[in-house]
């Protein structure tokens, strides 16, 4: 909290040294604006089916229950070669892992069958059709296919404790960005001596960042966490910069993505009412089509430092 | 008609204009230096005829003045300085060549009341009589201290009260002019080109009041001479003092300054090659982190130094020197880390340096060259990651000689040429890789000629031909040219004149600096692959003249047009290296209107501005490709800016000053609606969203995106602001001492920086920051 604190104080005084609140607060009528979030994730790794999902909401200030969600659209999504499959209407929990308070919306799915006809380097449409009349559209070429170097493709490798990762990739043509994805399991019991002062989540999500389709490689897990950084805890920041601490885990992914994901999670010009997003999907309402091929491997670092064993990698399939 | 043909025939309209000068009346022209040799800058030269002052001029810098237009017959010359005896001359006018007479004065340590306000009369009266296209608007130090300040003086802010000029907002000194954009700005310091010269990202210019003689704003219609930038040129002049051992010193709520100023030994001025050598050198810091130390870290502070150096040879060569270095740090390395987890280091500053000879020619006119550099850099590190490298610097070097002569009454020529060498290296990287680079550098060559024709209070011609040739390292060469051409017709008796002029400017660095954020730093690229360059076309009519003596009043029109302007690209491919920077047009036309009392216990001036702007860049937001083209009106779109200054006495001997200020909204993007913003998280969500917001108790803490209206579609409500100073000078045993209060906002009105929609809310409201409040502030100065 005093962290909080400081950063409002810091902040305040370089932004806006002298300014004050508006005395006048005027109630204002919202426009309500369907927002479409389809995403097409192939290539997930061994075992798992392609996923494509849309999750279509409205604006916010709606009154009344289930103003944001948009039952009884069709979400069809194409290819050039005649292919062409529709979503259907899904559970919430398919689409959403989390939700603000009465946030809500529609969740719509492809069948993994059809999904898993779908792969890297498709050029696909998305159209939205809305139950009241209207349509979204938009499109997207799937970013194309990638290897991990030295690590297996939903494999699990054990690592020394406090030794950078570093990893490399093929290039996916296309791609916009690589999306760099970790959740690290263990921090807590290792810092629980440490006099942290917010603690640490367990698991704590990290994500990096690799800009262009050449840019394949990321150092582990120190360059994950661009975003944390003025959340994360000095201690835990630091510590991670060497490498993962003994007797923690990590789940990594690595997605190369496409323009409109990264258009969409980037921003656009600034807005003092919140963050601007360049849209993929147009027509009536805003939206993203946005398309991923993913890898991920785990890693486990164990035993400690100076237990038989420390200093060596290994992977398994 | 083409710009070329247009001058040819202005030349010969001129030309035939100014033959019969020479054969009806004379001139008298001559040099005024002092008993050191030193020329005297803005000594006041009557011309009198039966105890009745018939005109009057003023000397330049080199101490030369001229009077034409004198019918035959005997005078009275009489020049006076601030700090000098007066000094009478009879001369006799009989031929059309010009009577030249050198004239010394000297020193004398009680200065006259009066001479002060007659010279600066005459200065607005002879730049109106002399300059025929350029729109120049002076400040003095007088007019800086008068404006009401934030802190203290300071002469970039002061700008904004000048007819043409919009400020967006109270936090930010940066200004436009007639609709141009910020960095299309040329700031000068002595005739160094000074990049981003701001503190604390725009809130303060980095000029110490104490250290300026005057500030000149030519809004338009400026000569070939100055090139590099299109909208408008600044010319901060330093004061190098008379000789004397002089300090100034101050403290405000912002700093404390000294400056100080004196003379090198005879024997060092001698060993220089020069008669005498003045010299002033001024110091600025913050000392809130020095005064606050005991108690806690305060992370920020400014510091500034500044000098200048003037010798003059017995032959009356002038040799000058500038220098500037500024910084600005934000040091959060020193906090406690449970207090503040991320250790930032972010440094930003300029560093200027010039060197000018001039050598004075007889009838006038000098022989110029001069070498400057010119950086602005920044810096920002987290020491913590030493995967982070955020920094922007841009730099230039520039060789520049010019040659002014007068080859014959009524007609001056100027030509010059200079060379520059200019590069940028932006670099923004951090977690192993680029978010964005840009690096290039260039060479500029420039060429003018400009020559003025005049037949005194009757018909006034210039024409300039300006030619800039770019070459990027990377990237197609420019050649551009730039015909410069303005008439200038007096009417009633040369108290009143009409005058037009036309021109185009090129501009070959541009800042890519967000200007609809308030405060923030400038990230400069040059023109080449990446970045067109600006070619401004401008036309400006006007009639400005003295109803009454002490009353100017000026009224311009103006229309401009912008090719080149640039805006980031928030959609670049991060695969192309060439889409970083998307290329734009503007345009701009209004009126400016200015009434100056110059004499009197109450004097000012009132200033209106009439604007309309507009941008067209792509269409940021939309997915098509191409995008299509959308044009609105940017944030400096004010529509009627008005402005009064005013300043006064106030009783028991305080000295008043005002300034009010309104203008129209400027214009903002509304949002229309926000929604919730998700993220698909593929670790361990199996690629599921993940809402990126927080809840805390009823409030949300971010999470939310924005639908938006069409770019800048709603203005905010009108602007207006009323500040007052007052300050008194003590006349002390050793000096003086001035203690002043400024009151900004004397009616704490609640201007609107920003609107929040704050959709997420129940109901949905809108609500917002305002901009300065009631603020007063304090400060002291002293003299001695």
């Amino acid at each position: 909290m005093r962290a909080k604190l400081w950063r409002w104080a810091v902040s305040a005084w370089i932004v806006l040294p002298a300014a004050c609140t508006l005395a006048d607060v005027t109630v204002v009528d919202v426009d309500d604006v369907v927002i479409a979030e389809i995403y097409v994730e192939v290539n997930r790794g061994p075992g798992l089916d392609n996923r494509v999902t849309a999750f279509l909401h409205r604006t916010v200030g709606g009154v009344g229950p289930g103003f944001s969600e948009v039952p009884g659209a069709r979400v069809v999504i194409t290819r050039p070669d005649g292919f062409s499959a529709e979503l259907v209407e899904a559970a919430l929990e398919e689409c959403v892992e989390t939700t603000p308070i009465g946030g809500t919306g529609t969740c719509y799915l492809l069948p993994p069958a059809e999904g898993n006809l779908l792969g890297p380097g498709d050029e696909l449409q998305a159209r939205v059709s809305l139950p009241g009349g209207g349509v979204l559209m938009g499109a997207s070429e799937v970013p194309g296919d990638f290897v991990l170097d030295d690590l297996p493709d939903g494999g699990y490798c054990t690592h020394p404790p406090a030794t950078p990762l570093e990893l490399r990739w093929s290039q996916a043509r296309g791609a916009w960005a690589y999306v760099n994805e970790t959740s690290i399991r263990g921090l807590a019991a290792h810092f629980a001596d440490a006099a942290l002062e917010d603690g640490v989540d367990d698991p704590l999500y990290l994500l990096g960042l690799s800009i262009s389709a050449a840019d394949t490689t990321i150092v582990f897990p120190g360059e994950f966490g661009l975003f944390n950084r003025f959340e994360l805890d000095r201690i835990v920041s630091l510590e991670l910069q060497e490498g993962l601490p003994a007797r923690t885990a990590a789940d990594v992914s690595i997605s190369a993505t496409d323009r409109n994901y990264v258009n969409w999670v980037r921003g656009g010009s600034f807005n003092p009412s919140g963050q601007v997003r360049v849209p993929s999907l147009v027509g009536d309402g805003v939206g993203v089509f946005g398309t991923v091929v993913v890898r991920r491997f785990a890693v486990a670092v164990e035993p400690g430092p100076g237990d038989p064993g420390a200093g060596t990698s290994s992977c398994i399939p | 008609m083409p710009p070329l043909k247009a001058i040819a025939a202005a030349l010969c309209l001129a030309a035939s204009l100014a033959q019969p000068v020479q054969a009806q009346v004379g001139a008298v022209e001559g040099r005024i230096r002092d008993d050191e040799g030193s020329a005297v800058f803005r000594a006041s030269v009557d011309l009198i005829a039966d105890s009745v002052v018939v005109r009057v001029a003023e000397s330049d810098r080199l101490g030369f003045f001229r009077i034409e237009g004198i019918p035959y017959g005997a005078y009275k010359l009489r020049a006076r300085g601030l700090g000098y005896e007066g000094l009478e001359q009879d001369i006799v006018l009989a031929a059309a060549e010009p009577v030249e007479v050198e004239l010394l004065l000297v020193r004398r340590a009680i200065e006259l009341e009066g001479v002060s306000v007659e010279a600066d009369r005459s200065r607005e009266r002879i730049r109106f009589e002399e300059v025929g296209g350029a729109t120049v608007r002076e400040l003095d130090l007088v007019d800086l201290k008068a404006v009401p300040g934030i802190a203290e003086a300071d002469p970039i802010r002061a700008v904004a009260v000048l007819p043409g000029v919009v400020s967006t907002s109270d936090f930010s000194a940066a200004f436009h002019v007639r609709g141009g954009s910020q960095d299309q700005n040329l700031i000068l310091l002595d005739g160094v080109p000074v990049f981003s010269p701001f503190h604390l990202g725009g809130f303060f210019s980095v000029f110490n009041a104490d250290m300026i003689d005057r500030t000149a704003l030519q809004s338009g219609g400026f000569g070939a001479e100055h090139g590099g930038r299109v909208s408008s040129v600044l010319e901060i002049e330093s004061d190098a003092g008379d000789g004397d051992l002089q300090v100034d010193a101050g403290i405000s709520l912002l700093a404390t300054r000294v400056a100080m100023g004196g003379r090198l030994p005879s024997s060092v001025a001698g060993a220089l090659g020069q008669a005498n050598v003045h010299w002033r050198v001024s110091g600025r810091r913050s000392y809130f982190d020095v005064l606050m130390k005991p108690l806690f870290d305060f992370p920020y502070s400014l510091t500034d130094l500044q000098g200048v150096l003037e010798g003059w040879t017995r032959g009356g060569d002038r040799l000058r020197l500038t220098g500037y270095t500024g910084n600005d740090v934000l040091d959060l390395t020193s906090l406690d880390a449970s207090d503040f987890p991320l250790r930032i280091l972010w440094e930003w500053g300029n560093d200027a340096a010039g060197v000018r000879w001039t050598r004075p020619r007889r009838g006038g006119g000098a022989l110029d060259v001069r070498a400057h550099y010119s950086g602005f850099a920044s810096g920002l590190a987290f020491p913590d990651f030493g995967d982070t490298d955020f920094r922007t610097a841009v730099d230039q070097l520039q060789l520049r000689v010019d040659l002014a002569t007068r080859p014959r009454p009524g007609m001056n020529m100027k030509v010059g040429a200079s060379a520059e060498s200019l590069g940028y290296d932006n670099y923004f990287a951090t977690g192993g890789t680029e978010f964005a680079r840009g690096l290039g550098e260039g060479r500029l060559l420039g060429a003018y000629g400009q020559t003025t024709w005049s037949r005194a209070r009757s018909w006034l011609v210039e024409a300039g031909l300006r030619l800039d040739s770019w070459s990027p390292d990377a990237g197609t060469a420019v050649h551009s040219l730039s015909p410069r051409l303005a008439l200038k017709r007096f009417f009633a008796g040369g108290d009143g004149a009409v005058k037009l002029a036309a021109g185009r400017y090129t501009q070959f660095v541009q800042s890519l600096r967000d200007e609809e954020l308030p405060i923030g730093l400038d990230i400069w690229v040059l023109a080449g692959e990446t970045a067109p360059h600006v070619v401004s076309d401008q036309l400006q009519v006007g009639i400005e003249g003295y109803p009454r003596p002490d009353l100017f009043l000026a009224l311009e029109g103006f229309v401009r047009t912008f090719d080149g302007v640039i805006t980031v690209n928030p959609a670049e491919d991060p695969n192309d290296e060439f889409d970083d920077i998307l290329p734009g047009e503007g345009l701009s036309y209004g009126a400016d209107l200015m009434i100056r009392r110059e004499n009197g216990a109450v004097n000012g001036w009132l200033s209106l501005s009439l604007l309309k702007a507009e941008r067209t860049f792509p269409d940021l937001l939309s997915p098509a490709q191409p995008r299509r083209q959308i044009t609105y009106a940017p944030i400096f779109d004010r529509r009627l800016d008005v402005d009064l200054v005013l300043r006064y006495p106030l009783p028991m001997g305080w000295e008043g000053g005002l300034r009010w200020n309104v203008g129209t909204g400027v214009p903002y993007t509304r949002s229309r609606g926000s929604y919730a913003y998700y993220s698909p998280r593929f670790v361990d969500g199996g690629g599921r969203l993940e809402w990126a917001g927080a809840d805390e108790g009823d409030d949300a803490f971010g999470g939310y995106a924005v639908v938006l209206e069409d770019r800048n579609g709603s203005r905010y409500p009108t602007y207006h602001r009323l500040d007052i100073s007052v300050r008194r000078t003590l006349q002390k045993s050793w000096g003086t001492m001035t203690p002043y209060v400024d009151f900004l906002n004397v009616y704490n009105r609640k201007n609107v920086l920003f609107y929040f929609y704050q959709y997420e809310k129940t109901p949905p409201v809108r609500s917002g920051i305002s901009m300065f409040p009631l603020v007063p502030t304090f400060g002291i100065e002293v003299h001695f």
